[in-house]
């Protein structure tokens, strides 16, 4: 299962959560708990996304409190 | 035995300190582990005419020793101090906070499981059996709250128990796991260690540890070893690859196991998956409807709009009639007058109906968002940007572009590639800001009423096909690398809409996009209007007139007056701009007349009919085209200077200005033959 989701990122596909626990017929939560081993081994990692402009009380790439809420997305680790 | 040591093992916020104040209270001693800066903590407590010491391990993941918090809690299990462990488990979770207890799996000190955070769990509808953990365990598993103490009463009990010292965990199930692992490696491994494991370790243990690569085991490994099997072992494990992840791999599925038929969920909180998540996820779907949703959302923002263009030039001719009436009744210079009105009171009306328009795509984006429906749209457009040449999360800068094309470019850091970032920032400038989006809507609306919605659909679709081959033009020298690394995404659920975040983000929205278009606007007009301003009231002998006249015979090639070609030079600069130009530049009855006539009674009436200046001033085929120069432009020059920094690449940044500049008044040219042809 493990090795199935490091070939699927290689290969370069893009999955959702439930389209793997699809795939590896599971739940999503083990999913989960599956890329949080994963990203703690050092395999893969979350895709941080950082936004700086000028303006300091620009809210026009913000929402409030934080930057617009993008999926989380994981990718491998370099 | 009088005395005992319990070790509270788990990972972090399972609540470890939690439990451990509650046992012990103000029993308690801190200090550092020798030679760490792990801070080091021990209590005590007395019960059933026992002394308990309870030692509160670091919290980690698992049993791996990278981190001094790792290193100082698997050294402390090592040593065999602790003569029962009590790992921690969050219950709500325990998917993934069983992974300490798989990790342990093997350790020989007696162990107890604790279900904390059971609260959490039956909050979430969660029934966790744990006599049926316990069962495939062959240990005490106790459900508890560590925040109240009240809940302890099993605990006791248990710690009571005499087998609760001598049971062991059965590590029989795991291991049959490991055995089935691909290629026989396990079972060679294991093959080669002492059949009654060394120390507290069990070989299984240890064969899953060296597989993973761990130097600690390895250590413990090698002087129970003869030379022989040292060289053995040392070829068996050069051929491992990614071996943490084939144990992993069997430690989940362990736990799933484990979990089989234990924890019942009510179906409450999960939401099955409606029919609507489907389509918005499906390959074919997916993208069509995310296509109508933003037209949708483009549509509606302009029916929102449109009417409250009518209310501000009603309030403005009003306004303007009452400031003219009053300060000339006051005798203040018509100079003064003329720059109120024209100048001044202009650009504030502009800004508030470009504001209105940034009013209603906000409305709709934010309220995608606010849905969980965004994250959706990144998912199904993915492919489309591998079609780009680009990795899938480029689509993020190009969202946030939508909000504001510095923040775009600077979010473009995503993406490691140094080619792929410079292609995503090129593409990227085609996205209209907020800013970009007001300006559109208020002058196509000015001059199309409500054939507007066309306009701003054919730009979306041309802004499209700009992408394409933008992407075409720059990915060719710069992405050479064609390798893509695959994501994996987190839909959020869908949820209701929470109205005040929605409309908080709506009104910042638009605070920000009136106060920069206040400033920039009344500067800018202001500007034009002294570059215009002659003494003896005629326009002919001014600066702009003179310039504008000589460049015109060039600017009429793209359907651009002097007037809107200005406005369109400016908008580089910062988007608002290309309105101050218009509204100084076209606030007379005549283009050439000059706004300092507004003393005149007949320049109040076209002060006053904002729109209808425009309107008298260029046809429509030459407003289409002004559209189109200005939307294709380069989005401002604090985006230029974004994108120098962030490519650290003058060469490239003057590369993708010049581009825009040209396709622009490319854009521009086609959009007048075909208005003339349609108008
Ligand atoms: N609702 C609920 N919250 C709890 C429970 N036990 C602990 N918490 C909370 O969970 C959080 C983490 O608890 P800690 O005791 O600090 O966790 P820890 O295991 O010591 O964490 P680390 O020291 O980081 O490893 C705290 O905010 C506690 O109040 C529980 O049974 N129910
Ligand atoms: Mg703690």
């Amino acid at each position: 299962m493990l090795t199935e989701m490091v070939r699927m990122l290689k290969n370069g596909e893009t999955r959702s959560l439930q389209e793997i626990a699809d795939i590896l017929k599971t739940d999503i939560s083990v999913v989960k708990a599956q890329l949080e081993y994963m990203e703690n081994q050092g395999y893969i990692k979350k895709v941080a996304l950082e936004i700086s402009c000028s303006g300091k009380n620009c809210n026009a790439c913000r929402r409030g409190s934080g930057v617009i809420s993008m999926p989380v997305m994981w990718e491998l680790k370099k | 035995m009088k005395q005992m040591t319990i070790a509270l093992l788990g990972q972090p916020n399972s609540g470890k300190s939690t439990l451990f104040n509650g046992l012990t209270g103000s029993r308690q001693h801190v200090g550092n582990w020798p030679g760490k800066t792990v801070e080091r903590k021990e209590g005590y407590f007395a019960f059933d005419g026992k002394n308990y010491t309870v030692v509160d391990l670091p919290g980690t993941y698992g049993l791996s020793a990278n981190s001094e918090e790792e290193i100082v809690t698997r050294e402390y299990i090592a040593s065999g101090k602790a003569d029962l462990v009590c790992i921690l488990t969050d219950a709500s979770q325990l998917e993934r906070s069983l992974f300490m207890l798989a990790d342990y799996t093997g350790i020989r000190t007696p162990v107890i499981l604790l279900l904390n955070m059971m609260d959490v769990a039956e909050q979430q509808g969660k029934e966790i059996s744990s006599t049926s953990i316990a069962k495939k365990l062959g240990i005490p598993v106790v459900p508890i709250i560590a925040a109240d103490k009240k809940s302890y009463g099993d605990l006791f009990k248990t710690l009571k128990e005499p087998e609760t010292i001598s049971t062991m965990l059965d590590e029989n199930i795991l291991s049959d796991l490991y055995k089935r692992m691909e290629r026989g490696v396990f079972k060679q491994v294991f093959s080669l260690l002492p059949e009654e494991g060394i120390g507290v370790y069990s070989s299984s243990w240890l064969a899953a540890k060296l597989i993973e690569q761990d130097s600690m085991a390895m250590e413990v490994v090698w002087d129970a070893l003869s030379t022989d099997d040292r060289n053995k072992l040392t070829a068996l494990l050069s051929q491992v690859r990614d071996g943490s992840l084939l144990t992993g791999d069997c430690k989940f599925k362990w736990i799933e196991s484990l979990l089989r038929d234990s924890v019942a969920e009510r179906k409450k909180g999960a939401p099955k998956r409606s029919r609507f998540d489907r389509l918005a996820t499906s390959k074919t779907w997916g993208k069509p409807l995310s296509i109508a949703i933003i037209i949708l959302g483009l549509v509606l923002s302009m029916v929102i709009a449109i009417p409250f263009m009518g209310l501000f030039s009603f309030l403005l001719s009003a306004l303007s009639l009452l400031i003219t009436h009053g300060l000339s009744d006051a005798g203040a210079p018509a100079l003064i007058i003329s720059l109120l009105c024209d100048g001044v009171l202009t650009a504030v009306t502009f800004a508030l109906m470009m504001v209105v328009f940034v009013f209603g795509i906000s409305l709709v984006f934010g309220f995608i968002e606010e849905i969980g429906y965004m994250a959706r749209i990144s998912y199904t457009f993915d492919n489309t940007m591998a079609k780009f040449g680009l990795q899938g999360k480029a689509i993020m800068p190009f969202i946030i572009s939508f909000g504001c094309n510095i923040g775009g470019v600077t979010g473009t850091r995503v993406i490691d590639s140094w080619g792929q970032r410079v292609t995503t920032m090129a593409l990227s400038w085609v996205v209209p800001c907020a800013a970009t989006w007001g300006v559109v809507g208020l002058v196509s609306s000015v001059f199309f009423g409500s054939g507007a919605v066309f306009v701003v659909l054919s730009l979306f679709a041309v802004a499209l096909l700009h992408m394409v081959i933008t992407s075409k033009i720059f990915g060719k020298q710069l992405i050479k690398d064609s390798d893509r690394s695959g994501l994996i995404m987190e839909l959020p659920p869908y949820h209701k809409p929470k109205y005040k975040n929605l409309l908080r983000f709506v009104l910042n929205r638009m605070g920000d996009v009136l106060i920069r278009a206040l400033k920039i606007i009344i500067l800018v007009s202001v500007l034009f209007w002294a570059l215009s301003y002659t003494a003896d009231g005629n326009v002919e002998n001014s600066i702009i007139y003179t310039i504008g006249t000589f460049i015109e015979p060039v600017t009429l090639w793209f359907g651009l007056r002097w007037q809107t070609f200005m406005a369109f030079i400016a908008s580089a600069m910062g988007k608002e701009a290309a309105l101050g130009v218009l509204a100084s530049l076209f606030n007379t009855s005549g283009e050439a007349a000059g706004i300092w006539a507004a003393m005149s009674g007949q320049a109040h009436v076209n002060t006053s009919s904002l729109g209808g200046a425009l309107l008298t001033g260029i046809s429509k085929a030459e407003a289409l085209a002004f559209i189109y120069a200005f939307f294709f432009n380069v989005p401002c020059l604090m985006a230029v200077a974004s994108t120098q920094q962030e490519s650290h690449s003058v060469r490239w940044t003057f590369r993708i200005v010049g581009y825009y500049i040209v396709t622009a008044l490319l854009m521009a040219t086609l959009a007048y033959y075909i208005g003339l042809l349609i108008f």
